[in-house]
């Protein structure tokens, strides 16, 4: 085997829009379920991952290959995340968060909802709507009697900026 | 737009602020239903207690309108668990959350003179309980009896004694906590056999850190204190040295620890002024063992301080019907 002659072992991962990528197992392994499929030895063909998309799989693989480049110290590792997820719009974050679920990611996950978490802190409960899908389900007087019960948490709430 | 799983959704809100979390329970039904839900509520608590920082300090003056304190006169009387037991109007106190700002006030059956409160909640039942104890009798408020009523231990010393009693919320006693061993074990040996025969006499000195009680008395020689922590849990009575603080210029009675900031301890240091017009905040490193004082600390009137740590958690449901039951 490869990994017996000291070649690093290289993995095809594929994404749902049958996007192919070639990665290095040893990155390829943070993902539990990638690390399972190894193990059991069914990742000698093309790993086919029906439940991510390329875009998002690239920014995974990206991931990847960065953080298992650094050494053990999680100071370092803990500021790659930070200038990786820095330049992410809530869309690709709920993405990423969902293919880090899919992937048995641990790391990867903790940080993506915490870096959406970030960008919720000072939003509109309507931008939240719109962003999450979610439908008012309160009638206008419930809506505004659980307004007034914390009228205090919308001072500091900025002006969407989505529309 | 993205649909993303309830459960994903739950991770993602777990890291909010307690700010955005309350305003967001508007956001819909089966939102408001998680943000209020007691599991979720416990197990936020429980995570934002890990976090490296989660002990913030609260400064609580006289006349906090800003903050929305319940009442003009407060002073915060005992904490537990990110709420506040506040000085209210005669024979009144109020309870208080400040990172939700819930409140309920309650009346207790003494003036308000000369009383110690305590605050606790029953590690196996999950029932607050105010505990006020007068010089001879005292009183128990328990949320789960409705009729209003940290880690679980009060402190009910008072600012000099001997001994530590201490109430326990599943039976509702008070009890003896013995206190650490040899308080002078390794004091000057020449002092030592003096020392050892007036132990229990010594004055000794508590605060909380972090839900763990924590006791301190000084040396022979004034100038050091050390510092105690008892061990987790109602009947773990083990105690461990925390930290000897060298070089302290002021009197014991004085020195009243704050919090642990990483490796630092806050202490207010009291001064002679009516009403703690003068206190002052220092801060000792415990590597360099040198005190520094706070830069920007004015003599602030009236100046409460205490250690809380943001959570969602209020143990009496309903606070708007609950105020005015009590006030009928």
């Amino acid at each position: 085997m490869a990994a017996e002659t000291g070649t690093p072992t290289t993995l095809t991962l594929k994404s749902n829009d049958d996007e192919l990528f070639s990665v290095a197992e040893s990155a390829a392994i943070l993902s539990v379920t990638i690390r399972n499929m190894v193990e059991d030895g069914c990742a000698g063909g093309v790993i086919p991952l029906d439940n991510v998309d390329g875009k998002t799989l690239a920014s995974v693989i990206t991931y990847m290959n960065g953080i298992s480049a650094i050494p053990a110290d999680e100071e370092k590792k803990k500021s790659y995340r930070d200038k990786f997820l820095s330049d992410k719009d809530f869309e690709t974050l709920a993405d990423m968060v969902l293919a880090a679920n899919y992937l048995n990611m641990s790391c990867l996950m903790d940080a993506v909802s915490a870096k959406i978490a970030q960008v919720m802190e000072k939003k509109s409960v309507g931008w939240v709507r719109r962003k999450f899908g979610i439908e008012n389900d309160y009638t206008p007087e419930e809506e505004a009697a659980v307004k007034e019960e914390h009228k205090w948490t919308f001072e500091g709430v900025e002006t969407d900026d989505d529309n | 737009m993205v649909n993303l799983p309830f459960d994903m959704v739950e991770i993602i809100l777990s890291k909010l602020s307690i700010e955005s979390l309350v305003r967001f329970k508007s956001v819909c039904k089966s939102w408001n239903n998680l943000i209020s839900d007691p599991t979720f509520v416990r197990n936020d608590q429980t995570q934002r207690s890990k976090e490296p920082n989660s002990e913030k300090l609260f400064l609580l003056k006289n006349l906090l309108i800003e903050m929305e304190a319940p009442y003009y006169r407060d002073h915060a009387l005992c904490f537990c668990d990110g709420l506040l037991l506040l000085e209210g109007s005669y024979k009144r106190v109020t309870l208080w959350n400040p990172s939700t700002r819930t409140s309920i006030s309650l009346t207790i059956p003494y003036d308000k003179f000369d009383l110690c409160h305590g605050l606790c909640r029953d590690p196996i039942t999950d029932d607050f309980k105010v505990v006020i104890l007068s010089k001879k009798h005292y009183a128990v408020y328990s949320s789960a009896l409705g009729t209003m009523i940290p880690d679980t231990f009060v402190i009910l010393a008072r600012r000099e004694s001997t001994q530590i009693m201490y109430f326990d919320p599943r039976d509702d006693k008070f009890k003896f906590l013995h206190k650490p061993d040899n308080i002078n074990s390794d004091e000057d040996k020449t002092y030592y056999s003096i020392r050892s025969s007036l132990d229990d006499k010594r004055p000794i000195f508590l605060f909380e850190s972090r839900g763990r009680l924590c006791m301190y008395c000084n040396f022979i020689d004034k100038t050091r204190i050390r510092i105690w922590r008892k061990g987790k849990g109602i009947d773990n009575h083990s105690w461990k040295k925390l930290m000897t603080i060298t070089n302290v210029e002021t009197s014991i009675k004085s020195f009243v620890p704050q919090c642990f900031v990483g490796n630092k301890l806050v202490i207010r240091i009291r001064g002679k002024k009516y009403r703690n017009k003068d206190d002052r905040l220092v801060v000792y490193n415990t590597c360099k063992k040198r005190f520094k004082e706070f830069k920007k600390t004015k003599p602030v009137f009236g100046i409460g301080l205490v250690p809380y740590i943001e959570t969602l958690y209020f143990p009496i449901e309903n606070t708007e019907s609950g105020r005015k039951r009590k006030r009928e």
